[in-house]
C-alpha cells in the first residue's frame, strides 16, 4: 500500500501539494485526476521519488521513499513527457532498465514490442508520440515492479492502443498484482479502469473514493414537474445543481438512490428518471462545489 | 544486487551514451601525440641520418616536449583543459532539464550512485584515451629505434600531472553544474571561478598601485598570492610553466577532492525542481551576487578614474559599475528584462561598500603610505636602491630544459634574508621617502635638475617579529640620507649579497675572468693563474669599497666577469655553444661588473695580466671629440646644486632677468644666435628656473691635453645603465671619433656619451660661454 501523510511540497510561494493524505490500495487502479495545476504530477513525482516532500511522508509499505533504492525499485515512474537517450533504441532502453530492474522480463518485451509493431532497433527519436508511449508503457509493464505510475499516459494512444493497455494492467494486476497509478484528464478512459478516484483541486485534495461508491452517492434526475412546482419542493434532497430545459428539470442530487427516489416520489412530479452520472459529470459537480465553476471561466 | 554491481552495470551504459566524447577525445589525442611524434620523426630523418646520435639527442627533446608535464607542448594541455570542461557540463546538464531529472531520478539508484558513476565516467574517458595514445606513442617511438626507459618516465610523469589538473579542472567545473539550472549559467559559473579570484587579485593590485606611492607591485601580497591559488586555470597556468613540485601537486589532490566533496553534498541536497532556472540554490544567488556586483563596482570606479583622474569620476564609474551588474545579474538570474531593477536594497548596499572601499584608497584611510614600523618591531630588513637592475642572479634550470635567471635586484627583497645590519639607516632613509612624499603630496616637492637626475626608487622589505612580510616604495631624492644610505651600501653583507660576483671564490672567478672595454670585445687574461686570482681579489676589494656618493661622480671605463662554475656551466649549457664569443658574452652581459678608473689596483693587476684596462681610450687614439650643448652656460652646472633642496632658495624670478645671468633679449631675436623657440629643449630644464634654452652650440677639440680633459669627464651612453647614480649634465653631448681599427664590434667610429656633473672641463664652458655670447653658432677647433 502506497499512504501518503499530511504530503506538501511549495515551489517558491505556490503551494503545489498542500497536506495531502490518501492511500493507495494494492491491487485496484487508482485514477488520480484533477484540475489544471492541482497537483497531480507533483504529486507523482514526490510519490516516485524524484522530489522531497517539504512536509509529510510518502511510504510503501510502511518504507518512505526518498532515497531507499530498495523501495524505489517497487515501482516504474513514466512522466507526462518521458525522456529517452539520443539515438536510443528500444533495445538499448530495455538494457538500461535491466541493469535497474533485476525483474526485467526481457521475453516479454520482445514480444510486446512485436505485438505493438515497433522495431526494437529504430531510433526512438523517429517514433511517435504515441509510440513513444508505447514503449514507456511497455518497459513499465516489463520492469516486473508492483506499481506503476503513469502520468497523462493515456493522452497520445490512439483508442485501439488505450484499450490495449487497458487490458495489459488489467492482466499484470491479475497475475501479479500490479497497481497502477494513473493521473489523467481524460475521465472517460480513467472511468473504464479505475477503481479508486483521488480528485485533486489546487494542491489539496477533494475526495477519494472507490469510483463505486461516488457513484452511488451522486445522482442524476431528469424530472418533469407539477405545474407551479419547483425543485425546491423536494425536501430533504441535497441538490447540488439545478439545470431547466422547458419543463423538464434535470436536478444532480447527493444522497443514497433509494432515499433520493424516496425524496421525490413523495412530491409526485409529472414525470421523474434516475440517469447514471458519468465520471466527468462527477467531477464537475464536485469541483463547481469547490468553486471550480466551468462556467464562470467560459462566461 | 549490490551498489558496487549496479555502479558497473551503471558506468557502461553511461560510457555508451558518451561514445561522442571517446571519438572526439580520441581523435585529438591521436593526432596530438602519435602522429605529431611520427611527423616529427618523418622531419627529422634526414638529420638523423646525416648526425645520427647527435640528431636525436636534439630529437628526443622534442619527445620530452610532447610528453612531459609542463615543457611547452600545447597539444596535450589545452586538448584536456577543454575536455574538462565540455564533460563537466555535458555529465551532469541532466540536472538541467526537467525529463532526464525525472528519468534518472525516479530510478532506483541513491543520488550518491548517480553522482559518483556521471564524475566516474568523466575521469574515466581522458584518462583511458591519454593511455591509448601514450602506448600508440610507444609503438611510434620504438619503430623509430627512440625508446629509452626515460620516455617512459617521461610519459607517466606527463599522464600524472595532466590528469591531476584535468580532474582539478573536471571538479570545478560539476561544482558550477551543480549550483546552476541551465548550460549556460553553468559555463557562465565556470568563467567566474576561473576568472574571479585572480581578476580581483589584480584590481586590488592596481588600486594600490594607483593610490598608494609606496605600493610596489614586486611584493606580490599574501592576498594576491591567495587569490591566484583559488583559480584552477591559474594554478594549472602555473604548474605547467614550475613543473610538479610535490607541495603544489598535494595542494591540487587536496582541492579537487574538496570541490568534489562540495559538489557530492550540493547533489544530495539539490532541489530537482530547479531544473531550468538559472541558479539552483536561493541562498547563492545573493552571495555570488554581491561578489559579482562589488568587483564590477571596483572594477567600473577604476575604469573611469583611469579615463579621467579624478574624485568625481571614480564615485560615477563605481556606481555605473554595481548598477549595470547589478541589473544584469538580476535579468539573467531571472531570464526577465522586468526584473532588473529588483533587490534593489542589495544594490544600494554594494553600492555604499564599493564607495566606501574606493573611498579608503582614494584617501588612503589604510595609512599605507606613511607605514613605518618601529625598529623593534623589525626582525630584519632589505633594501634596493633600484641602480643595479642589470645584475644577474643565480640561474635556474626550468622544467622545459631552458634556463631562467633573476635580473635585478628585487631577489634582495623577496627573498626577505634580512641583508642588512643597519636596521636605523634603513628606517631612517624610509623615514624621508614618507617626508618627501608628504612634501610633494603639500605641493612643496624638491624640485630642480639634481633633485630629478638624482631621484632613485628605493624599495624597502622588512621582516617583521610577527613573520609578516611588508614592502614599501618610495621615489624619493637620496642626497637628504645619503649617509645612512652609504652606512648601507657599505656593508660587506649587504654589498656581497647585492652583488654576487664579489661573494665568488677568487679561484673560481678567476677561471672565467674576461676583461671588456665599453662596446669591445672580452679580452682574455694573460699570465697565470694566480695572477687572475689576485685581478679578481683586488676587484672584489675594491668594489667592495665603492660608496652610492662615488657612484654618483664616478664613470667606469670597463667590465670584468665574475661568475660562479655553476652559473657558468648553465650558460654554456643553454646557449649550446651557438653563436661567436661576442654574442656568447652578450648573454652574460648581467655578470660583467663596472671597472672605475679608481681601481687602481684591479687596474694594475689587469697590467700585469696582460689588459691595459683604466681609460676608455688613449688620447693620441682620438681623432677629435665634438661637444654639443645647449645653454645658458650661466655657471658649471647652470645652477647651485645646493640650492635644489630649499624650495625657499630657489632663483628669483627677478634675477632671471639680470643681463649677467643670461642672454640679452634683443639677442634671442637674432636667428643667427639661437634656434627657433620652438626647437629649443625648453621641456628639459626645471620649469621653476623659467630659463629660456638656447642652443645647440657645437665646439669641436683635437688638442691632446683638451681631449685628456674631456676624457676624464666623459660618460659613454652604452652603458649608462649600469651606472643610473651617475649625475650628468645631459645638456653636453659629446662624440668621440675613434679611428676604424679602434671602432667597436658595430664599425661605429662615433662614441655618444655626455660629461659628468660637477666634472665639465672649465675650458668648455668658457668655450661655451663664448660661444653663447656672439660667436657663431658652430665653432671648429681645429680638426674635427
Amino acid at each position: 500500500m502506497i499512504r501518503a501523510e499530511d504530503l506538501t511540497k511549495r515551489f517558491d510561494d505556490i503551494v503545489a501539494v498542500d497536506h495531502i493524505t490518501a492511500e493507495i490500495k494494492d491491487g485496484c487502479v487508482f485514477g488520480l485526476i484533477g484540475t489544471n495545476g492541482s497537483g497531480k504530477s507533483t504529486f507523482l513525482r514526490m510519490a516516485s521519488g524524484i522530489l522531497k516532500p517539504d512536509e509529510g511522508t510518502v511510504t510503501i509499505d510502511g518504507q518512505p521513499v526518498w532515497e531507499d533504492p530498495k523501495v524505489k525499485s517497487r515501482f516504474f515512474y513514466i512522466s507526462d513527457d518521458q525522456y529517452f537517450f539520443p539515438n536510443g533504441t528500444p533495445q538499448e532502453l530495455m538494457q538500461f532498465y535491466r541493469c535497474l530492474y533485476p525483474a526485467f522480463d526481457e521475453t516479454r518485451f520482445y514480444h510486446l514490442l512485436d505485438s505493438f509493431g515497433l522495431k526494437k532497433d529504430r531510433k526512438i527519436n523517429t517514433f511517435s508520440k504515441g509510440m513513444k508511449k508505447q514503449v514507456s508503457v511497455i518497459c513499465g509493464i516489463c520492469a516486473g515492479t508492483d506499481y506503476i505510475f503513469c502520468d497523462e499516459t493515456f493522452d497520445g494512444l490512439d483508442p485501439v492502443m488505450r484499450q490495449t493497455v487497458k487490458s495489459l494492467f488489467a492482466n499484470d494486476m491479475a497475475e501479479r498484482n500490479l497497481t497502477p497509478i494513473i493521473a489523467s484528464h481524460n475521465l472517460r478512459e480513467l472511468e473504464d479502469i479505475c477503481d479508486h478516484v483521488g480528485l485533486l483541486h489546487r494542491g489539496g485534495i477533494l475526495l477519494s473514493r472507490e469510483l463505486d461508491d461516488m457513484k452511488l452517492n451522486l445522482h442524476k434526475v431528469q424530472c418533469v414537474l407539477q405545474p407551479g412546482m419547483t425543485p425546491e419542493a423536494f425536501a430533504g434532497l441535497d441538490i447540488m445543481k439545478t439545470e431547466q430545459t422547458g419543463s423538464i428539470y434535470t436536478l444532480t442530487v447527493r444522497g443514497e438512490q433509494e432515499e433520493v427516489l424516496a425524496r421525490i416520489a413523495v412530491c409526485e412530479p409529472v414525470f421523474y428518471e434516475l440517469i447514471p452520472l458519468s465520471l466527468e459529470e462527477i467531477f464537475i459537480s464536485e469541483t463547481e462545489v469547490a468553486g471550480y465553476d466551468i462556467k464562470a471561466l467560459i462566461l | 544486487m549490490t551498489s558496487k554491481h549496479l555502479y558497473c552495470k551503471l558506468f557502461y551504459e553511461e560510457l555508451k551514451r558518451k561514445l561522442w566524447a571517446v571519438a572526439l577525445l580520441g581523435l585529438a589525442m591521436f593526432f596530438a601525440l602519435p602522429v605529431a611524434t611520427a611527423v616529427l620523426f618523418s622531419s627529422w630523418r634526414a638529420e638523423l641520418f646525416e648526425s645520427g646520435a647527435e640528431a636525436l639527442k636534439r630529437l628526443m627533446h622534442f619527445v620530452q616536449m610532447m610528453l612531459d608535464f609542463g615543457r611547452g607542448y600545447p597539444g596535450v594541455r589545452l586538448i584536456l583543459f577543454w575536455a574538462a570542461v565540455v564533460l563537466g557540463v555535458s555529465s551532469f546538464s541532466y540536472l538541467h532539464d526537467k525529463k532526464q531529472v525525472d528519468f534518472y531520478h525516479s530510478l532506483p539508484a541513491r543520488r550518491g550512485l548517480l553522482f559518483g558513476v556521471h564524475m566516474g565516467v568523466g575521469l574515466a574517458i581522458p584518462a583511458a584515451i591519454y593511455v591509448a595514445a601514450l602506448l600508440i606513442e610507444m609503438v611510434v617511438l620504438m619503430l623509430n629505434d627512440a625508446l629509452p626507459f626515460q620516455v617512459l618516465f617521461w610519459a607517466v610523469r606527463g599522464f600524472a600531472g595532466h590528469m591531476l589538473y584535468y580532474a582539478l579542472v573536471y571538479s570545478t567545473v560539476v561544482l558550477a553544474v551543480m549550483l546552476t539550472g541551465t548550460k549556460i549559467a553553468a559555463f557562465l559559473g565556470t568563467i567566474v571561478f576561473f576568472f574571479y579570484f585572480p581578476a580581483l587579485g589584480l584590481l586590488i593590485s592596481a588600486y594600490c598601485q594607483t593610490f598608494f606611492d609606496t605600493y610596489t607591485f614586486w611584493s606580490y601580497p599574501w592576498w594576491d598570492q591567495l587569490l591566484r591559488q583559488l583559480s584552477p586555470l591559474s594554478v594549472f597556468a602555473v604548474s605547467l610553466s614550475e613543473g610538479l613540485r610535490a607541495v603544489e601537486c598535494i595542494k591540487a589532490i587536496a582541492a579537487t577532492l574538496a570541490l568534489s566533496a562540495a559538489s557530492f553534498f550540493l547533489y544530495q541536497v539539490r532541489p530537482l525542481e530547479a531544473a531550468g532556472r538559472t541558479m539552483a540554490f536561493r541562498w547563492s544567488k545573493g552571495i555570488i551576487k554581491v561578489f559579482l556586483v562589488s568587483a564590477f563596482g571596483l572594477a567600473g570606479a577604476a575604469f573611469f578614474y583611469m579615463i579621467q583622474d579624478g574624485l568625481g569620476w571614480l564615485v560615477f564609474g563605481g556606481v555605473v559599475g554595481v548598477a549595470i551588474s547589478h541589473c544584469v545579474i538580476e535579468v539573467i538570474y531571472y531570464s526577465d528584462f522586468k526584473k532588473l531593477f529588483c533587490h534593489e536594497k542589495t544594490m544600494a548596499v554594494c553600492m555604499t561598500g564599493v564607495l566606501i572601499l574606493t573611498l579608503s584608497f582614494y584617501f588612503d584611510l589604510f595609512r599605507y603610505d606613511a607605514y613605518l614600523p618601529k625598529a623593534e618591531q623589525v626582525a630584519a630588513a632589505d633594501i634596493d636602491f633600484g641602480e643595479d637592475s642589470w645584475v644577474s642572479y643565480e640561474l635556474v634550470e626550468t622544467t622545459d630544459g631552458g634556463i631562467t635567471s633573476s635580473n635585478g635586484t628585487w631577489h634582495l627583497i623577496s627573498d626577505g634574508t634580512g641583508t642588512v645590519q643597519d636596521i636605523q639607516a634603513v628606517l631612517k632613509v624610509a623615514q624621508e621617502g614618507i617626508r618627501q612624499l608628504e612634501a610633494e603630496d603639500e605641493g612643496a616637492a624638491v624640485s630642480g635638475e639634481e633633485a630629478y637626475y638624482s631621484y632613485c626608487d628605493v624599495v624597502i622589505g622588512y621582516t617583521l617579529t610577527s613573520g609578516r612580510k611588508v614592502y614599501r616604495q618610495y621615489r624619493m631624492y637620496l642626497d637628504p640620507v645619503l649617509q645612512e644610505a652609504d652606512r648601507i651600501y657599505g656593508e660587506p653583507g649587504y654589498k656581497k649579497a647585492l652583488y654576487p660576483g664579489l661573494a665568488i671564490p677568487a679561484k673560481e672567478a678567476a677561471a672565467h675572468t674576461v676583461y671588456r672595454k665599453l662596446g669591445e670585445e672580452v679580452e682574455t687574461l694573460q699570465g697565470t693563474e694566480a695572477q687572475w686570482e689576485a685581478v679578481v681579489r683586488a676587484y672584489q676589494e675594491e668594489f667592495g669599497a665603492m660608496t652610492l656618493d662615488r657612484r654618483r661622480s664616478e664613470a667606469p671605463v670597463g667590465e670584468l666577469l665574475l661568475i660562479s662554475d655553476a652559473d657558468d656551466e648553465l650558460l654554456q649549457k643553454s646557449y649550446n655553444g651557438t653563436g661567436s664569443r661576442y654574442e656568447r658574452y652578450g648573454w652574460y652581459d648581467g655578470y660583467f661588473y663596472p671597472l672605475y678608473p679608481a681601481f687602481t689596483k684591479t687596474i694594475q693587476a689587469l697590467a700585469d695580466c696582460g689588459i691595459q684596462a683604466g681609460t676608455l681610450y688613449e688620447v693620441d687614439d682620438l681623432m677629435g671629440v665634438q661637444i654639443t650643448a645647449y645653454g645658458p652656460f650661466d655657471d658649471e652646472d647652470g645652477q647651485d646644486p645646493d640650492s635644489m633642496t630649499d624650495p625657499d632658495s630657489m632663483m628669483d624670478p627677478e634675477d632671471m632677468m639680470d643681463p649677467d645671468s643670461m642672454m640679452d633679449p634683443e639677442d634671442m631675436m637674432d636667428p643667427d644666435s639661437m634656434m627657433d623657440l620652438e626647437d629649443s629643449v625648453i621641456g628639459s630644464l626645471d620649469e621653476d628656473l623659467q630659463e629660456i634654452a638656447e642652443g645647440p652650440y657645437t665646439l669641436s677639440y683635437t688638442e691632446p691635453e683638451e681631449i685628456r680633459a674631456i676624457l676624464d669627464a666623459f660618460v659613454d651612453y652604452r652603458r649608462r645603465y649600469k651606472n643610473t647614480m651617475l649625475l650628468t649634465d645631459d645638456r653636453y653631448n659629446v662624440v668621440l671619433y675613434v679611428p676604424g681599427q679602434l671602432a667597436g664590434r658595430d664599425g661605429d667610429t662615433e662614441v655618444d656619451g655626455t660629461l659628468i656633473r660637477g666634472k665639465v672641463p672649465a675650458f668648455v664652458l668658457e668655450d661655451f660661454k663664448a660661444a653663447e655670447k656672439g660667436y657663431p653658432q658652430q665653432q671648429e677647433g681645429g680638426e674635427g
